[in-house]
């Protein structure tokens, strides 16, 4: 919960709000963010569902029955701006999630929509976007001119916008 | 409703997301609040 308050600004920055939820009661949330702040003296600046019956738990497909069918793993769910999911991340129970990497991985979301095509692996922010590849021959020898053109690729199947 | 979804239903990417409406630490909130912003959902065991 610290690690995803630390960085609330920044994904706040790109449009994003941050929601946690456990299957634990209000109560005992509004005690876990005070005893936060008397340790830390940070304030938890999104809110935390209290998902009692688990009924949003399940729907979503938090609960791994075979390690606790009473609380959540480590699930994250990146929901765009028209309310569909675009990406989603299990970790267990043992392991915590990297979170620079969920603020990357909505940056490289975000850019690809915008630029209409794909971050390759270990996309960072600042680096080009894979175009889609084509996906008929005369489309194949555009690119092909294109490349030779703008020197922005090595192959028909890899060029960056 | 289908036993297996009650059991453990699940999401997947292109999906709409499954709408909510949750008590939480600043409130009422609903899937639709968020319409327009990117939502960062996440799940913590306790």
């Amino acid at each position: 919960m610290i690690a995803f308050a630390k960085m609330n600004s920044e994904f706040e920055a790109k449009n994003a709000c941050l929601l946690g939820l456990s299957v634990d009661s209000n109560s005992s949330h509004l005690a876990w963010v005070l005893d936060i702040y008397q340790k830390t003296g940070i304030k938890l600046p999104f809110p935390i569902i209290a998902d009692r019956s688990g009924e949003i738990a399940r729907k979503y497909g938090m609960i791994s029955n075979n390690v606790d069918n009473t609380a959540t793993v480590r699930n994250v769910y990146i929901i765009d701006n028209l309310g569909i999911v675009r990406l989603v991340l299990v970790y267990p129970m043992n392991v915590g999630r990297c979170i620079p990497e969920i603020l990357r991985a909505l940056d490289a979301l975000q850019t690809a929509d915008k630029e209409e095509g794909m971050a390759g692996a270990n996309w960072l922010p600042g680096e080009p976007i894979i175009a889609p590849i084509p996906q008929t021959i005369d489309g194949m020898f555009e690119r092909l001119d294109e490349i030779k053109k703008n020197k922005n690729g090595i192959s028909w199947y890899l060029s960056f916008k | 409703m289908d036993y297996e979804i009650m059991m453990n239903g699940t999401v997947r990417i292109g999906q709409h997301a499954p709408d909510f409406e949750a008590t939480t630490t600043m409130g009422t909130r609903t899937l639709n609040d968020y319409k327009g912003k990117w939502l960062i959902l996440f799940s913590h065991p306790r």
